[in-house]
């Protein structure tokens, strides 16, 4: 009986170690930040066909593209396994190689009583067994774009949310949520569903939307 | 010389004896937590099928779970063993009391051992399936927490959790089966008197001297072995008045 328990907990060890060693290390689906200056005299436009983006007006002359993470605390490090390539010719920029969508994310988790000690306190967030998401990411949106808020923007994408005094000259998506935004003459809307709530509407705008809902919009002539 | 070689036979053989009663249990939960990755893989990838575009992220760890299940499983096995028909059992010449309590406290460090080795064991299933499908499949990302080193400083804080909680039931249970009455009124007192904030106090102390946040490993062992010898040597009292059945 000794002989077992010993031959198990050689077992063990030698596969608790074999497993840290063959799954290799640690691993990001959290790639960072793109910055690209972009020419204020023309429309910015944005293509992030197949991803969730949030957008927010800043003041700078320049594009910040922040690719969230799909892990619940972006705890993981920022510098590997990108997942996706933005590129950006003058204003058009676009997501390609965008490989998040559709993934599977399986996390290895170590021993669960370590949360005990300082330096593994952040290790576990619980085990929560298999989560589904059908959007990009845990919180449906995979980047977080700043652009410039005086640029009309033309954004594509599966799922928009813009705020904070963004220019919008077209939008096409799935579901598209705008708020505190305005949407200059010429305003184009397609896809499906779209929220718009406290912006600033041109009379002369369109949407070719399956459903339109408005709440607090401010309409102008010019 | 005579006497000790006897102690130590008869030791061994009431070891051996309590480990083979638990080896159907090991065996029932091993397969139980075997199942579990494979499980959890074959949702995985019919998930994926009929959600091609859905992102999916899965956190089961069977080190985790398989350290919960162990735990409740020795604390339930440890304090049902401390009943009277079980003692009585076990309590036959040439098994003395002192035979009892090292042979139960050897036979817990054996378990505490099995158990987390064998959840060691068991990590290959959830390994090899996971490399498989990072194989197979292009969009499969494997996050690894594990590391040499807090695998190894895991298996050893798992296994002290363990073998406490199987020694705290082990006492519960040597006391309460044999003064149900006077235990039994003594934990609704117990429990009624944390109303008290200086009782609740003294209750959260308790709690956080085994259980609380610590910084060091090295402390932590130290705390938590203290108790664990604590708890077998109290459980000695009530085994030293038993007789035994000849």
């Amino acid at each position: 009986m000794i002989k077992r328990i010993a031959m198990l907990f050689a077992v063990g060890i030698v596969t608790g170690l074999l497993s840290s060693f063959i799954t290799g290390q640690q691993v990001s689906v959290n790639p960072g930040t793109d910055m690209i200056a972009v020419d204020k005299s023309s429309n910015i436009v944005l293509d992030f066909t197949g991803a969730g983006i949030k957008v927010e007006g800043w003041d700078k002359d320049e594009v910040l593209i922040n690719a969230l993470s799909p892990m619940i605390d972006g705890k993981y490090e920022n510098d590997r396994n990108p997942g996706y390539k933005i590129v950006a010719e003058k204003n058009n920029i676009r997501l390609a190689e965008y490989s998040i969508s559709g993934s599977i994310v399986y996390e290895l988790e170590t021993w669960l009583p370590l949360v005990q000690f300082e330096k593994y306190e952040n290790q576990h967030d619980g085990i929560t067994g298999i989560s589904i998401n059908m959007n990009t990411s845990s919180s449906g949106y995979s980047f977080l774009i700043f652009a410039p808020k005086d640029v009309p923007l033309e954004i594509t994408a599966d799922r928009i949310k813009v705020s904070s005094g963004c220019t919008l000259a077209h939008t096409n998506a799935e579901v598209a949520v705008i708020e505190d935004s305005n949407l200059i003459k010429g305003f184009t809307s397609e896809g499906g569903a779209v929220e718009i709530s406290n912006c600033t509407i041109n009379h002369d705008s369109s949407f070719r939307n399956k459903t339109l809902k408005m709440k607090g919009n401010k309409f102008v002539d010019n | 010389m005579i006497v000790s070689e006897n102690y130590k036979r008869s030791l061994v053989a009431f070891t051996t004896d309590m480990l083979q009663s638990f080896r159907k249990t090991f065996i029932i939960v091993f397969i139980i937590l075997g199942a579990l990755p494979i499980i959890n893989f074959i949702v995985l990838i019919s998930t994926r099928i009929s959600h091609p575009e859905a992102f999916i992220t899965s956190t089961n760890s069977i080190l985790g779970i398989g350290f919960f299940t162990m735990l409740i499983t020795l604390s339930i096995a440890f304090f049902v063993s401390t009943c009277k028909t079980e003692v009585l059992s076990q309590f036959v010449w040439p098994i003395n009391s002192r035979v009892y309590a090292v042979g139960n406290f050897v036979v817990m460090l054996a378990c505490a051992l099995a158990a987390v080795s064998g959840v060691s064991a068991l990590l290959l299933i959830e390994v090899l399936p996971a490399m498989i499908l990072k194989l197979v499949l292009k969009d499969f990302i494997l996050v690894n927490n594990l590391t040499v080193q807090n695998f190894i400083e895991g298996f050893w804080v798992s296994f002290c959790h363990i073998m406490f909680s199987a020694s705290f039931s082990y006492f519960v249970g040597m006391y309460f089966f044999r003064h149900k009455i006077i235990i039994g009124a003594l934990a609704l007192v117990l429990a009624n008197l944390s109303s008290f904030p200086a009782v609740r106090a003294a209750y959260s102390g308790m709690y956080n001297f085994i259980y609380g946040k610590h910084s060091s490993i090295m402390l932590f062992s130290l705390k938590i072995w203290l108790v664990i010898l604590l708890l077998h040597i109290l459980s000695y009292i009530p085994l030293k008045r038993m007789e035994v059945r000849a």
